[in-house]
Formats: C-alpha cells, structure tokens, sequence
C-alpha cells in the first residue's frame, strides 16, 4: 500500500504497491536500462511525442501549410469563447459527478462483498462482466434504456406511471447528462469495487479484528480502519475514472446534448471539421483535456501528501 | 483490573470443535499461559475471549459477569496478536494512540501523557513520531503491546507475542513483559507453544493438548509433577516404567517410592526425568541388577550430553554433563527415590483451584 | 444457535446481493437482446408486435463479410497489442517489482500519464507524424497508438505480480542446476502464468473497445467492429444495431470466461 512508503508514487495500481521492493543485490544499471528500454520508447517515443507533436500543431507550427511561428492563439480563442468554457463545466460537471456516485456506490458494495467471505468468487467473476463490455455498447444499451422510446419509458407507460412519451423524463441528450452518468456509473462501479475488494481482503480483515479489540466500534473501524486502508487504491481509481470519464467519446457522443457538447466532442468536431484551419482548434482541445486531466492528479496528490505531513489518518 | 472465568467453554472453528469443556480461572493480576504444540487451538480461545469468535458453548465471565453477548469492542479484553499488525497509515504514537481516540474520552494532554507513559514502559521513548515500517521486528511487537496496555485492560491477552522473533530478542522479550506484567499488575492469559517461555513467565501454566486442558498448576508442578504421561512426554521427559502399588508403596524392578495416599493398589507407571538420572561406570554397581546397562547411543547436545542406556529390558534416557560416556560402555543408574513421579490413576493434579 | 442464525442471515444477504448484481448487470443486455430479434415494435408496447430473425440475418448474410472482416480487423489489432504489450511488460515489470532504483518514481509517473491521459488528445498529435511516415490508413500505426495505452497497463499488472513474486525461487533452481533460459521458462513463467494471462487480457479489452484512436489513424480503413458499429448507428436501425452490439460484446466476454478459470484470485479491475 502507499502508505508502506513515503515515496510511492502518484498512483499506481494498489497490486503494485502492495510489496516493497526487495533489497536484494541488483543486476547492473545497465541490465535495467536494457529491460526497461522498450517500454519506456513506447512511452516516451509514441505517448510524449503525441502529444509534443499535438503541441506543436496546436501552437500554430504547421510547415506543411508554411505556418512556422508559434502563438498561443488556438489556446486564447478556446478560452475566450464562452461556449467552450461552458462545455469545460459541463464536462467537468458530468466527470465529477459520475465519480462520485460511482465511488460511493463502489465501497458500500465492496464492504457488503467482503463480509461475504468465500461465496464472493461468483460474483466477482459476475462484476467482471460490465468491464468487457465497450463504452460504446454500453451507450447503445443506455439509449434503448432511457431515452422516451425506450424500455423504461414503456414499462412507465404501462405501469401507468406516465401517460404519454411527452411525459417521460428526458434522460438522454438531456441538460444534465443523467443518461450518460447512469451509463458510467453503470460500468466504473464494477471497475472501482473490484479494485477496492483486493485490498479489503488482503489488509482489511486481519486489522479490523485488531480494531474491534482495541474498542474501535463498526463507524470508528470503518473510518479508522477499512477507509484509511483502501484509501491508495480508492482514490487512484476514482483519479482514474474521472480522467477516462473526462476524456472518453462515445458516450457523450451517442448521449449528450449537441449544445453545449463535451469537450472530447468538441476536439473531435474542431479535429474532422472540412475547414482545416479548425484543426489546430481540436488538437489544442484535446492538450485542453489532457492538462485537466494531468493537473487533477497532481492536486490530489499534493492534497494527500500535505494531509499526510499534518498526520491525518488517510 | 479484573478476574477472568471461562465455564465449560466449547469453540468450534470451520466446523470442527477445537475446545471442549474448558474450565479455566485466571485471578485477578495472574499471569497464565496456554501451553500446547501448534494447532492445539489456543489462538481460538483467545479470539473466544476477546469475542472475535463465538463459542459453540458455555460461559465466559468478565469480573463476575457474562461477556457472551457483548461485541468485541464492549468487552474490558485486549488482544496482542502473533503478528505485530500495526496500522500502516499510522505512525507509532497514533497507533498506540488508536483504543484510547476509539473509548476513552480523554483530553488531548491527558491522552498524550499516557502514551508517553507507556511507550516509556515499553522502552520506546522518543519513537512516537517513527512510521511504523521504519521499526525493527521487536520495535513493532512492542508498539503492539503499548497498543493494547495503554488501555489498562481487564485482561490482556497475548497470542503468542514473541514467536516472530529471533531468540535473543525474545529473550529481552520476556524479561520485559515479565516486568511489565509485575509492575502493572494487568491480568494476563498468553498462548504460547515454546514450554520455557511459558514456564518462565507464568504464575500457573495450563497445558492444553488435543482440544482438552491436561494439567494446570505452577510451572514447578508440571515440570517435576506431571498429571500423566502425555504432560511429562510434552515437557521432555521419558523413562517410563511400570510397577505395584501395595500398602502405600510403589514397587518396581527400577525403584520403590512411598505412594502419597494410601488405601491405593494396583498397576502404576511411574517416570523419572532423564536429568534426574544418575549413571555411573562399570556395570556391577552396588545393589539393583536391573539398573546395570549398556549405552547404545550418546548424542553431544552442549550443556549435556544424552544418553541411551538398555538395561532390565527398557531403554532409560540420561542426560548428564559427564561427556565421557561411550556407545558399548557398561553402565549402571541410580534412581533417587525422591524423583521418581507416579500417575496414580484418581489423583487429579489437573484441578483448577491447585494453585 | 446464535451461529446458525448468523449463517442464515447470510446466506440470504448473498442472494440479495447476487439478484441484485445479476439484475443491474443484466438489464443493459435486456433491451439489446429484445432489439435485435425484433421486426416491428410499437411504442408503448412492452414487447416487439413481431419477432424475426432480420436483423440477425443482415449481420450474418447481407453484411456478413464486411462485419467479418471488421471482425478480424479488431482481433488483429488487439491480438497483436496484446501481445506486443506483455513482451515489452514482462521485463519492464520485472525490474519494476523487484528493484529499487533512482528515478523509479519517475518511471511510474511516466507510466501513469499515458493510463490517465485520453488516447484522443495523443492519437491527434500522432497524426501528422504518422502521415509522414506512412503509418496513417495501416494496421502497424493503429498497433501503435493503441501501444502508447496498453502498454503502460501490461506493466502496471506485470509490476504488481513481480512485487509479489519470490525471486529466492530462481536462486533455488540456479543452485539445483538449471541454466538461465531454464529457470525462465521453468521458474519465473509458470509463477506468471496468470499474470500474463490477466496483462494480455487488459491489453486486449482496452486495445478492443477503442473508436476513436482507431478512426483517426486508421481514417476509415481500418475498419474494427467498433468503427463498423458507429456507422451502424448513424442508420438509425434499431434492430441491426443491437445486433452488432452483441457480437462485439461476445468475443471479450469469452475470452473472460476462458480466462476467469486460469486467473484464480487476479481480477480484471483496471480494465474498463
């Protein structure tokens, strides 16, 4: 866990942290380097210069069309255009949201499966399911669901719940992206629990049994116990589901509202726009995303670093 | 402070009864041990105790009072675990800090002064502030036993502490429990599988062997008393033998005792430990021809040396720091009559209350 | 007893909770199920006026060759990340799990970026690059951007199995005479059997699901299920739609299901 280290770094998955690397006498720096090597070009050479490349582009540096200079034009006209900030809350507004929902969701579910003990193979094989399933089925699915001409509206009409298709609520393409945080919840819930059961079975059980002798009751062992031990791994999942929700399509492609878009649909319009002047626009949208993104992470883990140094038990 | 009763306790773990009918009665400011081999289910009685497992059957009794129905958090015991299982996100003063910020409502300094107590009672002073991965094995096993003595428990229950450790260490170990245990009188039950650990530290030692209590009394008497062979088998003893009990004396073909009650005949078995043994060169010894032998085997174990010897038909065990004994040597034993310990079938020295 | 109580109490909290999950689970699949055996269903009815098998038949016959193709399109590309992904993910873990080194920390973040940051704002940039060397409307330059997400993930499940992994084992087997290549492929794979299994799987699902990455480096030619079932979409039929639905669902749930038996205690949690 990230707590066995001072130095674990920003989030890693929980498996990964959960041993500390032995000190046994090492292969040379070298041996290292050659293992290390083609992952890291994978990373550096094809992931960074993506996006160096996406930067370049999005400065305005396209000597193919004998643009040479840069400028931060593209960045200040997305700025400066109150329908792109509109869709940067509205993004911002649905990734949080879902998030959240999913994250509380997640540990009420992980801490009833725990107590389940060994019956819990089954359904961790069943809560595997929704992570195969593509976002883009999950949309479609979503969409048969919820919109006004879907199963829900039907079994509604005949329940006598609503009389007319004009009466349903509107839960696709609609103002505040319900549809589209039920199609995320629905498939990051399974996705946070899983990662959150790994570690409650692993470090929970043993520690809680120590709590209860030291007279710690079921609120004080979850808060002081089960929340402070599953804390790595929650917030490295829920960082992770809200970077994917932040930055994912299809869902909001298929499900959002085409005013005001989010803004991964926003850098694809700009990006396929005919005008390819509009280009640059979507590349700069997309660093857009990936800044917010990167910067999340960072205020978290300075959030929790600092919390750490005033001995709040995380 | 506080007295704890355990009536006809029965506990089954997976199915299986690991514990049955155990009367036990630690008083109050006692140190007792649960001795038993490994898997001789002592750690269920202890999770028993301490309400981490409810028993199959029976009663256990708090100060007087049954604590059956009360979840772990509620009852006045705390269990050491074998493992030091310190909160990892803590470090070790907030660790040791935990059962007080749980129950007690203390202020601030007051709870500070008695942390600062009792790390000092547990010879951590001045590592409050260490993260709990930075401490050593026997660090961490006493931050563990500040955690649980900081809150002046009714009973303390320590699930063998000291196994984790190499022997060195476990030996300041115990000296250190030992003291603490003196100076604060807590009542403790401690599970243990090592006889010596459990003999050094325990006012009345309780022998547990598969799932039954075999002898409880002080470490004195189940070492030179045992109640049947079994116990005297657990704490290294051999030479067993077989004799007649007839007018309130032991007869046997290596030795006579005066058998404490009289009124007794019958067949006895009657042992002798091998370091109460004495042997002497040269076969034809004075007296008793059946103790005149040969070693078939010696074995160098350091402080003494262990001897095989046949003679009158069975095979005696010696120890002796005499290392000047050969295989085919021909010797001969002696006894001492003050020694020799018989099982005499109706005598219970396995009677709680013989302390 | 008191036990038998709390044994009954759960043992009906587990099929509780199992109802609940199989439902939430289910009811997604429910409607695409009805969908794509349906011929004509009006609204409000709860079920379609006439069931058929035409939806099914247009995915089978009428289209059946191009959503093969798209077929082999997706198995191609994720097979081959997925493998490219464990290759390079077996040694970088390795030293990932059971060494600590300067700059160990900066690898890891290194690692997290391409895991956090959407393939979108990358597959962008590469794009021009790409165009340069030729790699645009291939295979290879889709391989490729799906690496740059895959990849990262393979090493991540590499780096927690070899942080688990007992290396004296490797010790042992060297003492007792096996060579190098042996106590790889005698010692060190079989204890990362499921490992792999689980890393390659990761690799495949993300590799499986992507749209977006694809369609800008592939730009429409290479044609995955789904940049096939985007399409479909843009039709408005329901039915076929559906259809297409369950069959890209189908091959990521089997490889789970083959899978599941083999991973033991590993879970896929950190595939979405």
């Amino acid at each position: 866990m990230a707590a066995e280290g001072p130095e674990s770094p920003v989030i890693v998955r929980p498996a990964t942290q959960r041993g500390v690397a032995r000190d046994r006498q090492p292969p040379s720096r070298l041996t290292h380097l050659l293992l290390l090597t083609p992952a890291l070009l994978v990373v550096v050479g094809l992931f960074g210069g993506g996006l160096l490349m996406g930067l370049m582009q999005s400065l305005g540096h396209i000597p193919a069309a004998g643009l040479q200079e840069l400028s931060l034009g593209h960045f200040k006209g997305l700025f400066s255009d109150p329908d792109f900030v509109g869709s940067l809350n509205l993004t911002l507004y649905i990734a949080a949201t879902a998030t959240l929902i999913a994250t509380l969701l997640s540990v009420g579910l992980a801490l009833v499966l725990v107590t389940l003990a060994r019956r819990h193979r089954l359904l961790t094989f069943l809560l595997q399911i929704p992570l195969t399933v593509p976002h883009l089925v999950v949309a479609v699915a979503m969409i048969f669901l919820l919109t006004p001409a879907g199963l829900f509206a039907r079994l509604a009409v005949q329940l006598g719940l609503v009389d007319s298709i004009q009466a349903f609520p509107l839960l696709v393409n609609d103002r505040w992206g319900v549809g589209m945080i039920i199609a995320y919840v629905w498939k990051e819930v399974p996705f946070i629990t899983l990662m959150i059961l790994s570690v409650l079975q692993t470090a929970g059980i043993e520690l809680l049994e120590v709590g209860r002798t030291l007279k710690a009751g079921p609120w004080q062992r979850f808060r002081y116990i089960t929340l402070p031990t599953i804390f790595p791994s929650l917030s490295a999942a829920a960082l992770i589901v809200f970077a994917y929700t932040f930055g994912a399509f299809e869902i909001p492609f298929l499900m959002g509202r085409t005013y005001p878009m989010l803004l991964p649909v926003w850098a694809y319009r700009s990006y396929s726009d005919v005008d390819l002047m509009a280009r640059p626009e979507g590349i700069a949208t997309g660093l857009v995303i990936a800044a917010v993104v990167s910067l999340a992470i960072v205020l978290a883990h300075a959030i929790l670093s600092y919390a750490r140094r005033r001995g709040a038990v995380l | 402070m506080g007295e704890l009763q355990l009536e006809k306790l029965s506990v089954a773990y997976a199915g299986q009864t690991v514990i049955q009918h155990l009367d036990l009665r630690v008083a109050e400011g006692e140190m007792v041990s649960l001795l038993g081999p490994s898997g001789a289910g002592k750690t269920t009685i202890l999770k028993a105790i301490a309400g981490l497992l409810r028993p199959a059957s029976g009663d256990i009794r708090i100060n007087g009072s049954s604590v059956l129905n009360l979840p772990p958090e509620r009852r006045d015991a705390v269990m050491v675990f074998q493992k030091p299982l310190l909160f990892p996100f803590m470090n070790v003063a907030q660790n040791v800090a935990f059962g007080l910020r749980m129950s007690a409502h203390l202020t601030r300094r007051e709870r500070r002064q008695r942390i600062e107590e009792i790390l000092s009672l547990t010879e951590l002073d001045g590592l409050g502030r260490r993260k709990v991965h930075e401490l050593s094995g026997g660090q961490q096993q006493r931050v563990s036993l500040a955690r649980a003595l900081v809150l002046k428990p009714a009973i303390l229950l320590l699930d063998e502490p000291l196994s984790n450790l190499d022997a060195s260490l476990r030996q300041q170990m115990r000296e250190l429990i030992q003291s603490i245990q003196a100076e604060t009188g807590v009542t403790t039950l401690f599970v243990t599988h090592d006889q010596s650990e459990a003999l050094m530290l325990s006012h009345r030692v309780c022998l547990l062997l598969e799932g039954r209590l075999r002898q409880v009394g002080r470490p004195h008497q189940l070492f030179y008393r045992p109640a049947d062979p079994d116990v005297a088998r657990f704490f290294g003893g051999a030479n067993f033998f077989e004799g007649k009990i007839d007018g309130g004396r032991f007869t046997s073909a290596f030795g006579e005792v005066d058998a404490l009650q009289a009124g007794q005949s019958g067949t006895v078995t009657a042992t002798i430990r091998p370091e109460d043994v004495h042997i002497f060169r040269n076969g034809n010894g004075n007296g008793n021809a059946a103790l005149c032998g040969r070693v078939k085997k010696t074995n160098f174990e350091g402080i003494a040396t262990r001897i095989w010897v046949s003679c009158g038909g069975q095979e005696f065990v010696v120890l002796t720091p005499d290392t000047g004994f050969h295989t085919g040597d021909s010797v001969h034993l002696e006894l001492p009559a003050d020694k020799i310990c018989l099982f005499l079938p109706s005598t219970d020295s396995g009677d709680p209350a013989a302390h | 007893m008191i036990l038998d109580r709390d044994d009954t109490k759960r043992r009906l909290l587990f099929w509780g909770v199992l109802l609940v999950i199989v439902a939430a689970i289910a009811l997604p699949f429910l409607p695409l199920f009805i969908w794509s055996f349906s011929e004509r269903w009006f609204f409000p009815d709860l079920l379609p006026a006439r069931f058929g098998l035409r939806a099914w038949s247009y995915v089978f016959d009428t289209a059946g060759p191009q959503i093969l193709h798209a077929l082999w399109q997706s198995v191609a590309v994720s097979g081959v990340t997925a493998l490219i992904s464990v290759a390079v993910g077996v040694p970088a873990g390795r030293v990932l799990g059971l060494y600590d080194f300067r700059g160990k920390n900066l690898v890891a973040v290194l690692l997290i970026l391409p895991v956090i940051v959407p393939s979108l704002s990358v597959a962008m940039g590469l794009h021009l690059w790409f165009l340069r060397l030729g790699l645009t409307e291939t295979a290879v330059g889709v391989v490729l951007v799906h690496l740059t997400f895959c990849l990262p993930y393979a090493v991540f499940v590499m780096w927690g199995v070899f942080a688990n992994y007992n290396p004296d084992f490797e010790d042992q087997a060297r003492s007792l005479g096996a060579s190098t290549v042996q106590v790889v492929a005698r010692v060190m794979l079989p204890f990362m059997f499921n490992g792999v299994l689980v890393a390659g799987l990761f690799a495949f699902l993300l590799s499986w699901s992507q749209y977006l990455s694809t369609l800008i480096i592939g730009g429409g030619q290479i044609t995955t299920l789904p940049v096939l079932l985007f399409a479909l979409m843009g039709s408005g039929d329901r039915p076929v739609a559906a259809a297409v639905s369950l069959v890209f669902v189908a091959p990521a749930l089997g490889a789970l299901i083959v899978t599941s038996r083999g991973m033991g205690q590993r879970n896929l949690s950190g595939v979405w």
